[in-house]
């Protein structure tokens, strides 16, 4: 499959497939396939996310804040990686970059091959949908919709029938483990219950990359590692799953561990799973200044 | 899950502000369908009304010759005057828009003399007559049989005879039915009696000298129902009492205009509503609004999001609008104005009420759905 689907362009390299290049754009019910490709292509050596002297600055004049200085990241295909940091680090901003919502000031961001920022904002919010999971810190569920709705917004801009989405999100909901709450509302869920709906939300599209902001913030240490758990499981599955955190035992969960300090990666190293850190993690450590 | 699911959903759970808007606009209809069934009660009304002052159009033989009488006082007497038939009479109730003729009013004129003065025998149909002349009011009796007769009030008097006295007329008995009350014009003078006894006295059957025509028209003007009749008798002259006609139509105009300023006005406090309830909403649902765009959704899928909303509540609001507007109307047209029109449940001003409910609520709407589409979801989502 191209990556032309809905106008995406060709990957960065000038190949007409993407990595992902069998994805369907429009195919937002689409089967288990694209993952499965993504597990057994582990071995390969290629980078799904590529920050290239990525920059971002707020504000203007004399009051512009630099959130990331001259950034250059390699992720893997099925890494999972934390970013660590003090407050106001750049690692929020690293991940809204990422997430196709935030352009940066310079430099480029490529995920899959794309140049996501080269798209326009109706083709980006396309590339979301179909590349991207997000959870979220404050899980961010809509109240008036049980967990089986929240669940099914990301289905709900596609062609499938009801049914199947409802399906979908079901599927979804069992695998975090909430398959009998589906009718409840987000106030009669607990927060490491509500965490698991807003990943199940960010997994019921099938996304090949979790993109999680402090998903333990607000849990309890138990209930943060029931997550943090979980999020592994998704990764052991294939999923490219980056984790902002600033809870230093959420590394233990991830083969990669990369800090930011001041807009700039202060160090890029293994983090505490046994499967330890990816050849890229190596390279990038090596580039550092 | 659809698009609406999720509106749907909001609206249930925003239920204040969702009553909030359907009221504004609501209200705003009422009002604007309320003026509007009141102005056509009230000119279904005065239409009716004004058809009890008399004839608005008049049909006399056409004549070569200029008028030689000013403001009912006779200067000369026309020589080359034609009369109309009994056909012509009965073809003017054959025009395309003979469903707007609600009298024919035929008359022969002839002086006569009676008891030794000169006096107007006017011959009438005496049931048109009546319909036309709603003012008349006379001592007596209606006039029940072709020999009986009504007379002005100064020629009673002239003639010194009172309702139920015996009068001759060119050799013929006449019984005088009834006496009419004064009224200041040249009717005051005249004998009326029946039009086929007229003919036959003076020896014009199924002639005629003029006919005084009533006619309403509230979706055409008077000139087209002129104009057909002068078709039907090309050999008369149909003129409209205009000036009756125009003072009516300038009086319902005035009217509607007016109705349409009010509810102009209060349709756009009820826009207002809509957008002030709407942008709050908008600002309310900052962090789900950056969850859809965060999750995929494109900018259109969210602005379809707030004016589905909006598409729903205005139909509520039309349809609320509509029934509360005609059924005050209603209660108003009777009780407050007193019209003896009523008014209707109109079907079509049920759709332009939902219609206009719609356009006024989408309108309202529009930038709030902009305002909501535009959001940065990076930004969106900082928010909170």
């Amino acid at each position: 499959m191209k990556g032309t689907r809905q106008g995406l362009p060709q990957n960065h390299e000038g190949h007409s497939d993407t990595y992902f290049g069998s994805r369907d754009m429009e195919g937002r019910g689409r089967s288990q396939e694209p993952t499965s490709r993504l597990a057994t292509q582990r071995e390969e050596i290629l980078a799904l996310i590529e920050l290239r002297q990525v920059t971002k600055s707020y504000g203007s004049g004399g009051a512009v804040v630099s959130a990331l200085k001259g950034v250059d990241l390699m992720v893997e295909q099925g890494e999972m990686v934390a970013i660590m940091g003090p407050s106001g680090s750049g690692k929020s901003t690293m991940l809204t970059v990422l997430g196709a919502m935030n352009p940066p000031t310079s430099g480029l961001v490529l995920v899959d091959g794309i140049d996501i920022y080269s798209l326009s904002s109706e083709r980006r919010a396309d590339f979301r949908h179909e590349y991207l999971g997000f959870v979220f810190q404050q899980q961010h569920l809509v109240p008036y919709l049980t967990a089986l709705e929240n669940v099914m917004i990301p289905l709900a801009i596609s062609s499938s029938p009801h049914r199947e989405q409802e399906e979908m999100a079901a599927a979804a909901l069992e695998r975090v483990g909430l398959g009998d709450k589906l009718g409840r509302l987000p106030g009669q869920l607990s927060g490491g219950e509500q965490e698991r709906v807003a990943i199940a939300r960010a997994i019921v599209n099938q996304p090949p990359i979790i993109l999680a902001d402090e998903p333990t913030g607000c849990l309890d240490s138990r209930t943060g590692a029931e997550v943090m758990e979980l999020l592994t499981t998704l990764n052991r599955e294939g999923l490219t799953v980056l984790v902002v955190t600033h809870n230093p035992e959420n590394t233990r969960y991830v083969g990669r561990t990369i800090h930011l300090r001041d807009g700039r990666i202060e160090s890029d190293g293994s983090g505490g799973r046994e499967d330890g850190p990816t050849r890229h993690a190596a390279a990038a450590s090596a580039r550092l200044p | 899950m659809r698009l609406s699911n999720i509106s749907l959903n909001n609206l249930r759970r925003r239920r204040g502000k969702a009553l909030l808007i359907v009221t504004g606009l609501a209200v705003g209809v009422a009002t604007a369908v309320s003026m509007l069934a009141m102005t056509a009660a009230l000119k279904a009304d005065t239409e009716k009304k004004i058809d009890q002052y008399g004839a608005n159009i008049l049909i006399v033989p056409r004549s070569d010759e200029l008028s030689l009488s000013y403001s009912g006082v006779a200067v000369g007497v026309s020589t080359s005057v034609q009369e109309l038939t009994a056909e012509d009479v009965e073809s003017i109730r054959t025009i395309p828009n003979s469903e707007n003729i609600s009298t024919v009013a035929p008359k022969l004129l002839e002086a006569v003399e009676v008891r030794g003065s000169r006096v107007l025998l006017v011959g009438v149909d005496f049931p048109e007559e009546l319909r036309l002349k709603k003012w008349w009011s006379y001592q007596g009796r209606k006039p029940e049989s072709p020999d009986q007769v009504v007379l002005g009030h100064d020629a009673s008097q002239r003639l010194g005879v009172n309702p139920g006295d015996h009068l001759e007329i060119q050799g013929r008995p006449f019984t005088v039915s009834a006496v009419l009350e004064p009224i200041g014009n040249q009717e005051d003078g005249l004998i009326y009696a029946d039009l086929g006894v007229v003919q036959q006295m003076l020896g014009k059957p199924g002639k005629v000298s003029l006919v005084e025509v009533s006619a309403l028209c509230s979706t055409c003007p008077i000139e087209q129902i002129v104009a057909q009749i002068g078709e039907r008798l090309p050999q008369a002259k149909v003129s409209a009492l205009a000036q009756v006609m125009r003072s009516r139509e300038q009086t319902v105009e005035q009217l509607s205009a007016f109705s349409l300023a009010v509810s102009a006005v209060v349709l756009l406090i009820g826009g207002l509503v809509v957008l002030t309830t709407m942008m709050s909403s908008v600002n309310e649902r900052t962090r789900e609004i950056g969850i859809f765009r965060a999750v995929g959704f494109r900018r259109s899928h969210v602005a379809r999001i707030v004016l589905m909303e909006a598409l729903l509540l205005s139909l509520m609001s039309g349809l609320l609008g509509w029934a509360v507007g005609t059924l005050s109307s209603s209660l108003l047209a009777r009780a407050v104005a007193q019209l003896e029109e009523p008014v209707v449940w109109d079907p079509l001003l049920a759709a332009m009420a939902v219609g206009l409910a719609t356009l006024v609520g989408l309108a309202g709407s529009l930038y709030p759905a902009l305002r909501a589409s535009a959001l940065d979801p990076a930004e969106a989502l900082r928010s909170i």
